[in-house]
């Protein structure tokens, strides 16, 4: 839009332009009369054309697509400048009752000289425009390459790692031996995932025995307190799976399906439909905060994994959470059983 | 002087590396061991030991809510595995603080330095209001509370708490068709309490916002809240406009 300083900054400038002109080719041509009236003419009704044509038609090319939107500016810059110009040259016309080679080198310069310069900038804006979105696009691209990797970093929990080493401390003194197995367990929990997160897909059986080491670690600070039962189907081992998504589940399971005396009984399965394969891991605990429904998770782990099947997968897959039965939460996950 | 110390952690290794490491040291004298924070509470008011080594990550109750629940905690040297916005908070006031694993020679100096502010009568309790206040800072909000029933306690989530009263001497939890005393006072509970689930809705009451179901204009342009739950509590004139921009009415 235009506005009122806009207006007399333009009303301005086309005087002096107009007087400037006016007074070059009244001092060639010798009448000054009919070059400034001339020139003051054509100026002030091409811009009438000009501010019209941009406050009418800038409103509703804002939604083209760009390269369209570029020619219809340009398009429009030529037709007010011509509009006006002609306008301009028959006002003189009728009031000197003449028609001289001055008129016509006027509209000339006018109507196509100006919108030729428009013309450029409006290109040169094109380009400009275009080179930003691409910047644009490429930041985006290298933020969602970032927020991967920190969703698959943030997978193993610094509390499980430094909660891990203490008991180690605790066993090199009082269980030397399984102070070693506690050591050999933690390395290839975390070779696995630095390897994994490399990877695209690996396939389930690779999954469950990072999980099995995860949980064989957790058992040792868990005591009798954490319960495992599995139930794997035999022909789901070999299907291809994103890495590092059952390890998260089971974290959050022990963090929140605790009962109210700190016990875990958890519950992997796997088994195998038409189309796809179905995890669910379920817990005896608390189940869902009253607030929370199906769509949502709780923990960060279980956004990570339910975005990146998604990000996967599409429509029809995922990650679903509810109440399992009897008591305590169920998250499901279903992939399809050949990768897409 | 000995110190009376209770560890507490739900880590039975944990629990053994601790009571490993402190069996030679000549400040301590063990008084027992805990495996989750309702259980810490209960022996530490029954013990009142000297010092207490704290985990703060256990099932039940937190190592803060253990302290929340205290009328009166005993000296605490706290331990964690790693949580950086507690970090924080005990940097922030001061407060010793174990690292797992730790070294035993940390361990020790920690015992030290305990022993030597308690020999000088140096009050520990005086220090827990301001960490409190940091973490909720940190937007660490109460989320459990523990209450006394029948000599032991109940663990209430705060989500299922329906409204509070202050009360004399303390403050009455309606959870459901329960209603559960606590000691502390009104104002303590809602600096800990995530605002955007409680709402204080009059000097002595606090409805959460969960259960608000309408406001009703009651006499002389006062109002009351009818709640889910049927109770209908008092609306002082000043937290109505609030409530209602918070409810967007």
């Amino acid at each position: 839009m235009i506005t009122r300083g806009d207006a007399k900054r333009l009303l301005l400038w086309d005087a002096a332009g107009a007087l400037g002109v006016g007074l070059i080719v009244g001092f060639f041509s010798r009448d000054y009369p009919y070059s400034l009236a001339t020139g003051f003419a054509m100026v002030y009704m091409i811009e009438v054309f000009y501010i019209l044509n941009g406050s009418l038609l800038r409103p509703r090319i804002g939604g083209l697509p760009r390269v369209r939107r570029v020619l219809v500016e340009i398009g429009a810059s030529f037709g007010s400048h011509l509009t006006g110009g002609v306008l301009g040259a028959l006002l003189v016309m009728f009031l000197f009752g003449r028609f001289t080679i001055l008129v016509v080198l006027y509209l000339v310069a006018f109507s196509l000289f100006f919108p030729a310069i428009h013309s450029v900038q409006y290109v040169r804006m094109f380009y400009r425009e275009l080179r930003e979105t691409e910047l644009q696009e490429e930041r985006l691209k290298a933020l969602a390459a970032e927020a991967e990797l920190k969703a698959l970093k943030a997978q193993i929990n610094p509390h499980f790692l430094f909660n891990t080493l203490n008991t180690v401390a605790h066993l090199i003194r009082t269980d030397p031996p399984r102070a070693e197995k506690t050591v050999e367990k933690l390395a290839e929990i975390f070779r696995y995932a630095l390897i994994a997160v490399e990877k695209d897909v690996v396939p389930l059986a690779d999954e469950l025995s990072f999980v099995e080491e995860y949980l064989a670690l957790e058992h040792e600070r868990f005591g009798e307190r954490l319960l495992v039962k599995t139930s794997i189907a035999p022909h789901s081992l070999q299907i291809l799976v994103p890495p590092l998504i059952l390890q998260p589940l089971v974290e959050n399971a022990l963090r929140h399906g605790q009962s109210p005396q700190g016990q875990v009984q958890l519950n992997l399965e796997t088994h195998l439909n038409e189309q796809s394969l179905v995890i669910s891991i379920s817990d005896r605990g608390p189940g869902l905060p009253t607030h929370t429904t199906r769509q949502e998770g709780t923990g960060i782990g279980l956004r990570n994994v339910r975005e990146r099947l998604e990000r996967k997968y599409g429509q029809g897959f995922g990650l679903e959470l509810a109440e399992n039965e009897p008591s305590g939460a169920k998250i499901t996950i279903i992939i399809p059983k050949e990768q897409p | 002087m000995t110190l009376r110390t209770l560890i507490v952690d739900d880590e039975a290794p944990a629990r053994e590396r601790l009571r490993n490491l402190l069996a030679e040291n000549e400040f301590v004298e063990l008084i027992g061991e805990a495996k989750d924070g309702a259980e810490a509470v209960d022996r530490i008011e029954r013990l009142s030991p000297d010092l207490v080594l704290l985990d703060i990550q256990m099932p039940v109750l937190d190592g803060f809510e253990v302290i929340e629940t205290l009328d009166a905690p005993p000296a605490i040297i706290f331990v964690t595995a790693y949580d950086e916005y507690a970090i924080r908070a005990f940097e922030v006031n001061a407060l010793d603080y174990l690292l797992k694993p730790f070294s035993q020679e940390r361990l020790e100096r920690a015992i030290a330095r305990a022993h030597e502010q308690l020999a000088a009568g140096r009050e520990f309790a005086s220090r827990i209001g301001p960490l409190l206040e940091s973490l909720r800072e940190e937007k660490r909000f109460l989320t459990r509370v523990a209450v006394r029933k029948a000599g032991r306690f109940l663990v209430v989530d705060v989500r299922d708490i329906d409204w509070m009263e202050a009360r004399e001497g303390g403050v009455l939890l309606h959870v459901g068709a329960a209603e559960h005393a606590v000691s502390r006072t009104l104002t303590e509970l809602e600096t800990r309490l995530d605002p955007s689930l409680f709402f204080r809705a009059h000097r002595s009451i606090i409805v959460n916002l969960d259960r608000v179901k309408e406001i009703v204009p009651w006499f002389a342009g006062s109002h009351r809240l009818r709640l889910t739950t049927g109770a209908e509590v008092d609306l002082s004139r000043s937290r109505a406009k609030e409530l209602r921009e918070i409810l967007g009415l």
